[in-house]
């Protein structure tokens, strides 16, 4: 069946906002598997429905342990502009014009959608605390492209009066290609300021229990070790699997959300490419 | 967001044992055996050349399997040569592709023959035999044609390999721009 690209294009927008919350690494963990973004076909795109199994060491009571889930996300883009929607990515949903487009260096103007902190999925007794709006963020992104080595910046500030907060990330990745077998690596640093984590994690006065005394967070680096294998099963399906750990700032420690300083996530999915 | 929680389902554990299960059998789905994806179809490209995102080095495949089609009545296959996979898929455009290819031949008469594959390197030679077969590892960098000759350097036949992705992509000129 063959769709007009204004109804692709709105399709791809409404299928996006469906997305399952993973974590870390921005758009690296994309480059990692499917290439530079800027050699993305210009007017293409694609998308694409995962079936995952994940494990989750959430420091968070209550939380499930293990969870299946169903995603659907991919990309699109129009000339320079682009539309990405990944379930390893950070930010769930992005979308931004690649302004410069170098041997090395690639240069985007970047808006995203992220909503992080405490999700009332994982415990039901949170719901009261998390009422979170999804804060819309704009700025650069630079990514730097060296054989099969990807650093990435990112600088980001919330546009969207949520929070007033800032987000600054340093990522850096490798890829191995071994019989068809995909495998990367990825370390990653990401900064939020105060107005963030407080919005995410703090608690204030009017929200305050005994159980969940006041709390006010200050900003704090995430730290991120990820471990990766992708593996192409047919031109339309492929086999993933992401191991991370995470080391969490003080800021979010404190809470009395978070019961740990650190916590592991494992995934494995299988992705249908359209 | 919205997740669909199969937690408490057997769905969970169900896809665990389809992960496993695929994970036994992942070096023969590889490297798949036939052609199964239309390469001329795609929902979001809207060319004229309409091509998908999963993408194929070689948009018209020879029948791989069968001997290849002379181009004129004098240069007639004197042999069957047959390749298994014809397709080998990499996850990004320009990968190299892995591949554990099965070459067979068979001929009406008793030859010397010799298969040779990437930038005309020898794989493998049979001495004075009506037939014979091989299984020999590969790393492709892009479709590519196996050739059987004798020990004349007479082409017997020909067969070739694909290479598909899953993603495509293209070099596009590197230069500030906006539009």
């Amino acid at each position: 069946m063959r769709l007009k690209v204004h109804t692709r294009i709105l399709l791809f927008c409404v299928c996006s906002q469906i997305m399952l919350v993973s974590a870390f690494a921005a758009d690296i963990s994309r480059d990692v598997r499917a290439g530079r973004e800027d050699e993305s076909i210009e007017n293409d795109g694609y998308l694409e429905v995962s079936f995952s199994a994940i494990l989750n060491e959430m420091p968070i009571p209550g939380a499930d342990r293990y969870v299946g889930t169903i995603g659907l996300g991919g990309h699109y883009r129009y000339k320079r502009f682009f539309i990405d929607a990944h379930a390893e990515s950070y930010n769930q949903f992005q979308f931004g014009l690649n302004a410069y487009s170098g041997d090395i260096w690639s240069v985007d103007l970047l808006g995203a959608s992220s909503e992080h902190g405490v999700d009332s999925e994982l415990n039901r007794e949170l719901i009261a605390f998390t009422r979170r709006e999804a804060a819309g963020f704009l700025g650069v992104r630079a990514t730097g492209y060296n054989g099969p080595y990807i650093f990435q910046f990112e600088a980001l500030g919330d546009v969207s009066d949520v929070h007033d907060g800032a987000l600054l990330t340093a990522s850096a990745a490798r890829t191995w290609l071994y019989h068809n077998w995909n495998f990367h690596a990825l370390l990653g640093a990401r900064f939020e300021s105060a107005k963030t984590l407080d919005y995410q994690f703090g608690i204030d006065p009017l929200e305050a229990t005994a159980a969940y005394p006041v709390y006010e967070a200050d900003s704090g680096t995430t730290f991120v070790t990820e471990f990766g294998v992708t593996y192409p099963l047919s031109e339309n399906f492929i086999l993933k699997s992401t191991g991370r750990w995470w080391e969490l700032p003080s800021a979010v420690v404190g809470s009395p959300f978070i019961t740990n300083d650190s916590y592991l996530t494992f995934s494995a999915s299988i992705t249908f490419v359209y | 967001m919205t997740v669909i929680d199969l937690t408490r389902s057997a769905l969970v554990p169900f896809l665990f044992v389809c992960l496993f299960v695929l994970l036994l059998f992942l070096p023969a789905i590889g490297s798949t055996q036939e052609s199964a994806q239309d390469e001329g179809s795609s929902a979001l490209a809207d060319s004229a050349d309409a091509e998908s995102t999963a993408g194929s080095a070689n948009a018209s495949d020879s029948s791989v399997n069968e001997p290849a089609a002379a181009s004129d009545d004098s240069k007639k296959p004197v042999a069957e040569f047959k390749v298994s996979p014809n397709r080998c898929v990499t996850l990004r455009q320009g990968q190299p592709c892995f591949v554990r290819i099965r070459f067979e031949w068979q001929s009406n008469e008793v030859v010397k023959a010799c298969v040779y594959g990437v930038e005309g390197k020898e794989l493998r030679c049979w001495q004075a035999s009506s037939e014979g077969s091989a299984y020999i590892a590969q790393t492709l960098p892009n479709t590519t044609e196996f050739v059987l000759l004798n020990d004349e350097g007479v082409e017997l036949n020909r067969a070739s390999v694909s290479v598909a992705w899953v993603y495509k992509k293209k070099r596009s000129k590197r230069r500030w721009r906006l539009f």
